[in-house]
């Protein structure tokens, strides 16, 4: 069933003001609907743009095949998983599906538990490069914020780690402060890993930017 | 988050075990449990569903296959 983690603010670029959001845990009918009816038309439209989903990332719809709805119903019965998202304006901003089974593969954490990001997404509308205005900003660090924070209620001390795709992978090298780790040859993709300290950091800087 | 309470009694061997592990992976004992749960699922899960699991010894590459009753 739903639960509310915590109330937060989405800063709206288009009126530079701040609005209550809410971030959730076990995403339900309502935002399986808000991405079957509003986010899925925008990205695969977008994603049509380009011939292969390598180039679909200079349109930021490398997810478009993505199945947020299969997903989040498997993370219902499985205890090492879990879905949230952050609502808004009485949509669904963001969302990501988490995997507490996964163990670190970067010292001094090597084979300690963490909280592994399978998905993380922003609504389409939001999004630079899929859409011309994004409305929201932040639904992205305040998810990755929600994974630390479930990382320190498990006992994992705040350890979160991620694939990132293509577009992504300076942003959470550079701003959010994770570190590159490897390029994963099995998911074709880079390794990213946030030690406890980066996360400590990171959510220092999340409440005094 | 809703959670419900439950009594878990073990003998001075299993609770040792509990402790020391606890120790080492600098959790509670709470915290391990659940950890411990969330694993045995996703393994005997993959079983059931034909997967196999195999523990590989990095030096000589070798394995050794998992086995869940």
């Amino acid at each position: 069933m739903k639960q509310l983690v915590g109330d937060v603010l989405l800063l709206n670029r288009h009126t530079g003001e701040f609005e209550p959001a809410r971030v959730v845990r076990e995403i339900d009918e309502n935002n399986f609907a808000d991405f079957e009816q509003r986010w899925r038309p925008t990205l695969e439209h977008r994603r049509a743009d380009f011939d292969n989903h390598r180039a679909a990332a200079a349109g930021n719809a490398q997810d478009s095949h993505w199945d947020w709805v299969g997903k989040a119903k498997d993370a219902r019965r499985a205890m090492g998983q879990e879905t949230f998202a952050v609502e808004c304006d009485g949509h669904t901003q963001g969302l990501m599906l988490v995997d507490l089974t996964r163990f670190a593969r970067l010292d001094p954490h090597m084979g300690r538990e963490l909280v592994y990001i399978e998905l993380l997404a922003s609504a389409p509308w939001n999004r630079h490069r899929t859409v011309a205005g994004p409305k929201y900003k932040g639904a992205g660090r305040i998810l990755i914020a929600t994974a630390i924070s479930l990382s320190v209620d498990e006992g994992f001390e705040g350890r979160i780690a991620l694939h990132s795709l293509t577009q992504a992978e300076s942003w959470y090298r550079d701003e959010a402060g994770f570190t590159d780790v490897e390029f994963d040859h099995l998911k074709k993709m880079r390794y990213f890993e946030m030690t406890a300290a980066q996360a400590a950091a990171f959510v220092e800087n999340q409440e005094n930017p | 988050m809703d959670r419900r309470q439950m009594t878990l009694v073990l003998n001075n061997k299993d609770m040792d075990l509990l402790d020391r592990l606890a120790e080492r992976r600098g959790m509670s004992k709470t915290a391990l449990v659940r950890q411990a749960l969330r694993l045995y699922q996703s393994v005997t899960e993959r079983i059931e569903n034909g997967s196999k699991m195999f523990v590989e010894q990095p030096a000589t590459k070798e394995k050794t296959e998992l086995m869940v009753l």
